[in-house]
């Protein structure tokens, strides 16, 4: 039990001292936030097409009409009848080919950012917490990661490291990580100080206990937001780093491949539109609902006038 | 003769489904020559008065009663025409001067330019104002004062340069929203000092705004106290400081050290 | 960032500014803000270039597949003596350290390896694509520059009107789609099917190149008088140039719109209208003003989003720049040109935020005055 929360009731008007001091909202509030936050018409817009694609990368096996890897059908088929979005150079359906490839684009979006969003606010908050030379090592290696520009740094640890979805991977997660890392370690930095934490530090609770209790429920939220507008970011620089041939192999079917030989095939449209259709619409169904959280879950945005007036 | 007579002030603001009141049949006068201080606490709704005689309501609040200026009615004015009230007959000194100055403009041109602007005057002759207006706020070195950044100034300083943007277009209204909130204690009472200066010399009507009734006790002609955007009491300064009428404005005066109110 | 000048202390008003001036004169001087600023700004971007030149080197020398076999070829590789006397030709014996300085020093005088597919030194073929780019570039941070602010500026003046969700959900669309992707259909709409622009490549075929002075064809056909050259040259950059623009229009447009929206929240924009300024005064003298300040240090982040563009759309428009370059560099695994285009990105992406800083620096006299 963390000493004297104020146990704000659930549906508390947000006063000023709530909003000077991030800490005493605690759970409760981004717990009331995080329903409404899908109340926003984009939101519910955005949570709708990704309920569509889970279903369809879930079941895609079931509703793929055809074997991805097969290439018995004419090659270069515009859409018709058999194959309603057309075939590729090797005969195979794009429809299918697509259905299977987002069981292999979301699942590793999500685990990378998972993995960076991890990763990156543990290293942000252990920076902001102990500060120093801890501080400092750490964040001068976020600043060398952003100064180069995302797809570039990623293009040259994926083709250091080989192609292959693995190394893809792993150069999305060393390229993510400093994003989360500042975030977490502003928010430490200030929690830091905040007198709560002050008050438990006093009371003997360990570094682990305070950041764990008293600041971790504060920087949940922010890192959620990043972390949806970043699934978002993951799948564009996977697709772009397929469209190098940096990333999956063929023949697994891959969108950002299937775009790159499209562009070679120009007059057979369908192989390259289909493809970057999905990636735009699951890209935008993330950025929807990463701006709607933000909006709710953003202290000025939600704040009602009524409150703050004198 | 009232130079502002408020008279059933309502301010609402609806969020969605959610209707909050700011201000409810709020009614007072402002005199020329006279400083009327507005008690209150946070939330009582004594910014949204000074705001709702600019015109400053906040975007899609509802704005009922009457506020009569000289004969004019400005509730329900439009924008344009309000504008044109605005810096001229009505102005405004806000609470944190560091902040109601812009960082990167000069400040002898944030305070000439709606000098210029609304009597045309030329630049050369606006700075030139400028110059003697800041030597009345006592703005030390008016002239190199005028070239530099809002940032080279301290808060007392700037507060006094905002007092003479008020000013120098010689309005009838001054509204001053917590003018030494932001300042230092040492410094806050050359800025009343000169308000009452400013009040008597020019003949302004002042709304004073504050939450701190010893501010109040030391300027205010009159006082008006509010609480949750109702006026609970009016009266001269003297009557409402020895005898409160009011639970609440006791209790206000009773916050002050040293204080002794009569039963 | 802008570092905070300490605040002149208040003290009784009449004597403040001459005591403030005779404690001045006793102190030593202080060197002017301005140049200080500029010259940590200097430091830390040569830290930051040094830092790129680490990365790449570990990347080059950490790396999986073994460079002498990519150089060899399959037949010479097999024996360990040909093996052995390539890898003390190349240095590659020699301890880490060791091998670093002569990977830096070889920087120093601009020697970036030789491309593994065409024999040709990376430098120089980067020095011949890299003009092709920058106009791409110019062309495209216009476009998004103009559109991008104006848009969230009227956005974050009609907050919560039908025309912010608007503007709001295209933006929102613009940076949800991969450039590449726009690139394809775009050409195939605007060129394939419609006809409306010419065809891949920086000019028709059947066009000569202006003469070369700063290698950007547009503005080398105008100083060379050459108006039919020009003109053809801007048609071809118009579609590369305005799908690049897309995701940068939309990053803008949002913290353009953000950034204004925060200004206007702040105590001097009431102020301002407490005057009775007019609107427009208000808005483009108080209001663009301070957002314009961050948003520079975002035109400066947008760049680098359009350079990593350009790497994966100058290919679909035969654009011969350093995008094409690298692109066919990561296609064919081709290691020397892909860590040297990396490495010149990343420096030029250093420089640009230098600029950026140095531009900042001068807008706001709180970094600028004393």
């Amino acid at each position: 039990m963390s000493i004297g929360t104020p146990k704000q009731p659930a549906n508390a008007p947000i006063t000023e001292a709530a909003r000077r001091d991030p800490v005493d909202p605690g759970l409760k509030r981004w717990q009331i936030r995080f329903p409404k936050a899908l109340r926003t018409p984009l939101g519910i817009v955005g949570a709708g097409i990704l309920v569509l694609w889970l279903i369809a990368a879930i079941f895609a096996p079931l509703l793929a009409p055809f074997d991805a890897l097969a290439q018995n059908f004419p090659r270069l088929s515009a859409p018709n009848g058999e194959n309603l979005l057309g075939t590729d150079t090797l005969g195979r359906d794009v429809l299918s080919r697509i259905l299977v490839a987002a069981r292999t684009t979301l699942p590793a979006a999500v685990f990378v950012v998972i993995c960076s969003a991890l990763l990156g606010s543990v290293l942000g908050a252990i920076a902001g917490y102990f500060g120093r030379a801890v501080d400092e090592i750490i964040m001068r290696i976020a600043d060398l990661v952003f100064a180069f520009p995302t797809i570039i740094l990623a293009m040259v640890i994926a083709a250091a490291l080989g192609p292959g979805l693995k190394n893809a991977i792993i150069a999305i997660l060393l390229v993510s990580w400093p994003s989360y890392a500042r975030v977490t370690r502003s928010l430490v930095m200030t929690a830091r100080g905040s007198e709560y934490v002050i008050a438990g530090r006093l009371l003997g609770f360990s570094a682990g206990r305070s950041l764990a209790r008293e600041i971790a429920p504060n920087v949940i939220s922010p890192v959620v937001v990043l972390a949806t507008l970043d699934v978002g970011s993951a799948i564009l620089t996977m697709a772009g780093l397929s469209f190098l041939s940096l990333g999956a192999v063929p023949p697994t079917p891959d969108w950002g491949a299937m775009i790159s030989e499209g562009v070679s095939q120009f007059a057979a449209w369908w192989i390259a539109f289909f493809p970057g259709l999905c990636i735009l619409t699951i890209v935008m169904a993330f950025n929807f609902i990463g701006d709607s959280l933000r909006d709710t879950l953003d202290p000025h945005t939600a704040q009602e006038v009524g409150e703050t007036t004198s | 003769m009232s130079m502002i007579s408020i008279r059933d002030l309502n301010l609402s603001v609806t969020a969605g489904k959610k209707t909050t009141h700011i201000l409810k049949d709020v009614s007072f006068d402002l005199e020329a020559g006279r400083i009327t201080g507005v008690a209150g606490a946070s939330g009582s709704g004594k910014t949204q008065t000074g705001l709702a005689v600019m015109g400053l309501s906040p975007a899609g609040a509802e704005l009922s009663g009457s506020i009569d200026f000289d004969g004019v009615e400005l509730v329900g004015m439009p924008a344009k025409q309000h504008n044109r009230l605005r810096g001229v007959q009505l102005s405004m000194v806000f609470q944190d001067p560091a902040s109601a100055f812009h960082p990167m403009l000069t400040v002898g041109d944030q305070i000439t330019d709606h000098l210029r602007h609304h009597q045309k005057v030329s630049k050369k002759d606006a700075l030139a104002k400028a110059v003697e207006i800041l030597g009345r706020t006592r703005v030390p070195h008016p002239k190199e004062a005028v070239k530099k950044y809002p940032h080279q100034f301290s808060g007392g300083q700037l507060q006094r340069i905002a007092f003479a943007s008020a000013i120098i277009c010689d309005p009838k209204v001054l509204i001053a929203d917590e003018p030494t909130t932001a300042l230092d204690v040492t410094v806050q009472a050359g800025i009343l000092r000169l308000l009452r200066e400013l009040c008597d010399d020019l003949d302004l009507a002042v709304l004073l705004v504050t939450h701190d009734f010893g501010v109040l006790s030391s300027v205010a002609d009159t006082i008006v106290v509010m609480k949750n955007g109702v006026v609970v009491e009016t009266g001269e300064r003297e009557a409402v400081i020895t005898a409160p009428q009011h639970e609440y404005t006791r209790s206000l005066i009773e916050s002050l050290p040293g204080a002794e109110v009569s039963p | 960032m802008a570092e905070a000048t300490t605040a002149p202390h208040d003290t009784d008003v009449a004597s403040a500014s001459g005591e403030a001036d005779a404690a001045q004169r006793v102190r030593p001087p202080k060197l002017h803000p301005l140049l200080r600023f500029i010259l940590i700004r200097i430091g830390i971007s040569l830290i930051l270039i040094w830092g790129v030149t680490v990365v790449t080197f570990l990347l080059t020398n950490l790396v999986p597949t073994d460079p002498v076999a990519a150089i060899l070829g399959d037949r010479a590789a097999a024996d360990p003596e040909i093996v052995a006397q390539t890898r003390e030709k190349l240095g590659l014996d020699q301890p880490l350290l060791v091998q670093y300085f002569t990977y830096l020093g070889n920087l120093l005088q601009g020697d970036l390896g030789v491309s593994n597919q065409t024999r040709t030194p990376v430098l120089a073929s980067i020095g011949q694509v890299f003009p092709a780019s920058i106009e791409l570039g110019i062309g495209a941070i216009l476009i998004s520059v103009i559109l991008g602010l104006l848009l969230g500026l009227l956005s974050a003046l009609k907050q919560n009107s039908l025309v912010d969700h608007a503007i709001r959900t295209l933006s929102l669309i613009g940076i949800s789609a991969p450039t590449f992707w726009i690139a394809t259909v775009a050409y195939f709409v605007f060129f394939f099917r419609l006809r409306v622009v010419p065809g891949a490549g920086r000019l028709d075929p059947w066009i000569t190149p202006p003469p070369k002075v700063t290698g950007l064809y547009t503005l080398d056909s105008l100083l060379a008088g050459q108006m039919a050259t020009f003109a053809n040259a801007l048609g071809h950059l118009i579609l590369p140039s305005c799908v690049l623009a897309l995701f940068t229009i939309g990053l803008l447009t949002r913290f353009s719109r953000s950034s204004v929206l925060d200004i206007i929240r702040l105590d001097y924009v009431t102020a301002a209208k407490a005057k009775g300024l007019p609107a427009r005064t208000v808005v483009f003298k108080y209001i663009f003003r301070g957002a314009l300040v961050p948003i520079i240090t975002v035109v400066g982040l947008a760049f680098g989003s359009l350079l990593s563009g350009a790497v994966l759309t100058e290919t679909v428009f035969a654009w011969n720049g350093l995008g094409q370059y690298a692109y066919r560099g990561a296609t064919t695994l081709d290691l020397p040109v892909i860590m040297g285009v990396g490495l010149v990105i990343g420096i030029v992406y250093i420089l640009v935020n230098f600029i950026v800083d140095l531009i900042y620096g001068f807008v706001d006299p709180r970094v600028r005055v004393r």
